[in-house]
């Protein structure tokens, strides 16, 4: 609008040529007069679309999640970083705007989901923009119609672009698409209404908004270059000109990204990301979206049908859209929307066939195929029309072609609001209240194996870690026992997750909690629980032995090791392990002066100074039965054979704890090691209530289910300790801490991530720019009164 | 069309394409340059895919190469075991650095075969063990399929124990110092260098006896 007075003095003084720019501007008051209704409906259904129940629905994916928690970082301390590193994924204005806003409504140190919800309201109104200048644009390009023609147009726009799934999904959420939609469409929005404007103010306008745009995301260039499209379509000179210097000056401006780079030292890594991702955009490195091998694009499709059924309908007429406008005379308005759909198509094309799939591009595809599908549908009807009226001589549109058009309107946003109503009408967001339970009712060391990506849940939860297992068994064997499954993430192998771990908890574990999610249909809270005596199970080689998790989900538990105290790890695993000892139940414990001792679920393990670090088992069962009969009975362990009764080999009557006994075959030798391995045999099998068998020895009461499976010692050491026989104060009972998992993720070197530099110079950036465009519009006024001037002498001669 | 060269009424006019039809010519052009466009996207999916790359799961690992077909490396996660029978079709895993429940397990999900060796660090396998991977190697390393062999940190027991394997199937010395480079056969430990050293001189003994050589029983064993 500064620019104002250069355009009224165009027109030579004197002269009664209507100023076309005061007849716009009044025209532009009248309209908005006239079309607050159309506004105001627009703005509702977007408004209504975007920002209801906005908090609940959808789900929390990781960019939100991080991002996020980077705008946080912004708020707090001006750092933009997720890992100690610089970010340089993304540019920094998104984060800076979202920094600007937790900052303002005091959530820059709030927990992250509440955060997360302020941040989408700034998100879900980018998005009732993005709506609402989509809306704005088509109603600028419906000229051609008349007044409630136009209207109807820009209503069905508006509709189906607020209720469109793709756009919906990323415009609720606090992720940079709504940003980057918004300052795009800006683009378009001034491009078109300053396309008859002064060389100057278009370039002025419209390199500033592309600039900017970039900034936000530099995937827009693939909406912004539809102003350079329009200007070849137009072949008006000027007009390319123009756009060619303005997306020019657009890109220069966003340099300040990589200057940012260079102020903070790091201009090398900036390309290395930079790089990564045209490769990635490209195609050369697939590691996200459908394109990823491994990954079906034709299954996705199907699955998502239901969700995004009337995105890929627009899809398909937009296409059809495109081959019209290829095909036929345009207007101004039709060569515009011409260079939007194939600018839309073909970015859509080049993704899906070679480039990067990532579903969130598609929200820059997604209003210029509206648009187009809107328009075709109209160009159709008008067709249709134009026919009819040949023939019966009427210049209204007939009713038919109307009915059609409206039916065929009525169904897409009836599928559009179908679904939209089925995911967010009510709530989804399995991933808050998954980690608001594990927060709440799971013990801060309780280890969760995440499903997909950790980080989100890790975020989310305020820095908790999860791990990222993708095989269960080693999830067990390290001792973690609860997991969380989101089974969208398993169709989609997403993470850590696959079908094959879905199948894997889901035959194993027992769902302890499930919550709605649309996004991942449905978050789930897993438990797998494991026997004492599974050998796989809770169990990590560690040097000169093992470390055993007996507590929680990877909480603690004891090492079993060969150490000058003794050789606990050899004797234990010579006694069959987990397998059949169990667990240990204390640290290796200094008895007296010359013992040590250990407990487990199924024997004593001692050593003694006088027998060098030999381990063996104390007969501990001989020592119950005899010195207190009654805890020993009481604990239901098998009776013991009255003093004298020839037994010892001949006892060895049941198959698989002969065979666990003997380790082997039943032979003199092998009996006679297994006497120095458990004692001897006690008594005969007995069937315990219940139906095991067990059968007592010297050292540990061995049994087995009656119907077969693994044999393991009875508990007798905790027999004893409940008798008093052990003393409990005499055992190191405090668990150890666990050795750290695997897959964790290591921190990164600190590298200076301040995002004030970038700021000072866009600031800079911004204050020569618009110098610039002060002194071009000096110059240009200047030539102006000299023209001018010199038309007067003219007059006047 | 009805109503041809009458004005078209405000009712009637549409925004895009209402300008009637494009000439035959003109579509001709347009259809040629659409199929261009075709045949180019064709040619571009031919041409990036073949230089497409994921992330490439053996060299993520610590010490993780390729030395004549054999896979090795230090210790993997469960994702990276994943991805290395995918992406480089291992069959089996032997594990130099001994007992590991947890990669046991794995090795056992993922229907991967697995052995485990306890080979002392900066030692090389003894001839009892190289006996034990070359059946295993043997039994796996067949039809495309492929073993990787590991210690904790891909360091020399796994390149010791490779440049063993390989002058074990016959391959010459000068052709495995090849594989391994220079720069390889430096991180050696000089007990690993002399146990190399001592299998390729027992290989070319010829039958004669090689007293104080713990390999001087070994023979050209091809797996």
């Amino acid at each position: 609008m500064g620019l104002r007075p250069v355009s009224l003095r165009l027109s030579p003084p004197g002269t009664a040529i209507p100023d076309q720019d005061v007849t716009k501007r009044a025209s532009t008051r009248q309209s908005m007069r006239q079309e607050w209704p159309l506004a105001a409906f627009c703005g509702c259904v977007a408004g209504i679309a975007l920002l209801y129940n906005i908090f609940g629905s959808p789900d929390t994916l990781y960019d939100e999640a991080a991002y996020t928690w980077a705008a946080q970082q912004v708020a707090q301390g001006w750092h933009l970083t997720l890992d100690n590193q610089a970010f340089f994924v993304h540019p920094p204005l998104m984060f800076l705007l979202q920094a600007g806003w937790l900052r303002l409504t005091g959530q820059s140190s709030a927990a992250l989901p509440s955060a997360i919800r302020t941040a989408r309201i700034l998100a879900g109104f980018a998005g009732v923009v993005d709506v609402l200048l989509v809306a704005s644009l088509a109603y600028r390009l419906a000229a051609h119609a008349g007044p409630r023609r136009r209207r109807v147009l820009t209503g069905v726009v508006a509709l189906l672009t607020a209720l469109d799934p793709v756009l919906v999904r990323y415009d609720r959420q606090d992720v940079i698409e709504p940003f980057a939609l918004c300052a795009s469409m800006l683009v378009l929005y001034a491009a078109w209404a300053m396309r008859r404007r002064p060389a100057v103010a278009y370039v002025a306008v419209v390199s500033l908004l592309t600039g900017l745009s970039l900034l936000t995301n530099q995937i827009t260039i693939f909406v912004i270059v539809v102003p350079v499209i329009f200007a070849l379509l137009q072949r008006d000179g000027s007009l390319i000109r123009r756009s060619i210097a303005a997306l020019g000056i657009g890109i220069v401006f966003s340099q300040v990204f990589l200057l940012w780079s260079i102020e903070l030292g790091l201009g090398g890594d900036f390309v290395d990301v930079q790089t990564a991702s045209l490769r990635r955009l490209v195609g050369l490195l697939q590691i996200t979206g459908f394109n990823v091998p491994g990954v079906s694009l034709t299954s996705a499709l199907e699955r998502s049908v239901t969700q995004y059924s009337s995105s890929y309908v627009v899809l398909a007429v937009g296409f059809l859209a495109l081959v019209w406008c290829w095909t036929r005379r345009n207007s101004e308005s039709g060569h515009f929307l011409t260079a939007w759909v194939t600018a839309s198509y073909a970015f859509g094309v080049y993704i899906a066939a070679v480039g990067t799939l990532n579903e969130q591009f598609f929200v820059y595809l997604m209003p210029g195929t509206i648009v187009g599908t809107v328009f075709f549908g109209d160009a159709l009807i008008a067709r249709w029309g134009r026919r009819v009226e040949g023939v019966k001589g009427d210049a209204r549109i007939p009713r038919l072609p109307l009915v059609a058009g409206a039916v065929g309107c009525v169904a897409l946003v009836g599928l559009s609001a179908a679904s939209w109503g089925a995911d967010y009408l009510g709530p989804g967001d399995g991933v808050v209240q998954v980690d608001h339970l594990i927060a709440t009712t799971l013990p801060a060391c309780a280890a969760v194996n995440a499903s997909g990506d950790s980080e989100k849940y890790s975020y989310v939860s305020g820095g908790r870690a999860f791990t990222s297992f993708t095989v269960g068994a080693e999830a067990l064997a390290y001792g973690v026992h609860y997991f969380i499954l989101a089974p969208e993430d398993a169709i989609e192998s997403t993470g850590d997750m696959s079908p094959a771990l879905e199948s894997w908890i889901e035959d194993n574990g027992t769902r302890l909690a499930t919550f709605p999610s649309q996004v991942y249909k449905t978050v789930q809270l897993w438990q797998v629980a494991a026997s004492p005596y599974d050998p796989a199970a809770d169990f990590v080689d560690i040097t000169g032995g093992a470390f055993v998790n007996t507590v929680g989900s990877d909480c603690g538990g004891y090492t079993v090791t060969d150490t000058s105290s003794g050789s606990f790890y050899s004797a234990y695993q010579a006694l069959g392990g987990k397998g059949v000892l169990g667990a240990p139940l204390s640290q290796v414990s200094i008895i007296s002066d010359d013992e040590h001792e250990q407990l487990f679920d199924g024997a004593v393990l001692a050593s003694s100074i006088g027998t060098g670090s030999a381990v063996q088992a104390l007969p501990i069962v001989t020592t119950l039965a005899t010195r207190n009969p009654n805890a020993y009975k009481k604990a239901g362990l098998p009776p013991i054979a009255s003093a004298g009764t020839a037994g010892g080999r001949s006892w060895l009557t049941n198959a698989a704890i002969t065979r666990a006994y003997l380790g082997g075959a039943n032979t003199a030798s092998a009996y006679t090691a297994a006497v120095t391995r458990y004692g001897p045999p006690l008594g005969p099998p007995s069937v315990l209530a219940g139906g095991t068998i067990a059968q007592p020895f010297a050292d540990v009461v061995l049994e087995t289910p009656a119907d077969g499976g693994a044999v393991h010692a009875a508990a007798v050491p905790q027999a004893a300790l409940n008798a008093g026989l052990l003393r409990a104060s005499d055992f190191d009972q405090a668990p150890q801490a666990a050795p750290a998992l695997p897959n964790q993720d290591t921190p990164e070197p600190a590298q200076p991530t301040s995002v004030k530099p970038f700021v000072m110079t866009l600031g800079i950036t911004l204050v020569l720019y618009g110098l610039a465009v002060v002194l071009a519009v000096r110059r240009r006024r200047r030539k102006w009164n000299m023209r001018e001037d010199a038309w007067r002498d003219g007059v006047r001669q | 069309m009805a109503g041809r060269g009458a004005p078209v009424t405000a009712q009637m006019q549409a925004a895009i394409g209402g300008g009637g039809r494009l000439p035959r010519k003109m579509l001709i052009w347009q259809g040629v340059i659409a199929l261009a466009l075709v045949v180019l996207l064709i040619f571009a999916k031919q041409y990036v895919t073949a230089r497409e790359v994921g992330p490439d799961p053996l060299g993520a690992l610590p010490g993780g190469e390729t030395v004549a077909g054999l896979d090795i490396g230090g210790a993997p996660a469960d994702y990276q075991l994943e991805a290395l029978a995918a992406t480089y079709h291992v069959d089996a895993v032997a594990n130099l650095a001994g007992p590991n429940v947890a990669e046991q397990v794995t090795a056992a999900s993922l229907h991967l075969g697995y052995l485990t060796l306890n080979v002392p660090p900066d030692s090389a396998p003894t001839w009892a063990q190289l006996q034990t991977l070359a059946a295993f190697l043997r039994a796996h390393a067949k039809n495309g399929n492929s073993v990787y062999v590991h210690d904790d940190i891909g360091g020399g027991r796994a390149l010791s124990t490779a440049c063993m394997l390989l002058l074990l199937r016959g391959t010459s010395w000068a052709a495995v110092q090849r594989e391994a480079t220079a720069t390889g056969l430096k991180t050696l430990s000089p007990a690993q260098t002399q146990a190399v050293s001592q299998l390729n001189s027992a290989l070319h003994s010829n039958g004669k006896s090689l007293s104080n050589n713990p390999y001087s029983n070994a023979r050209i064993d091809p797996w």
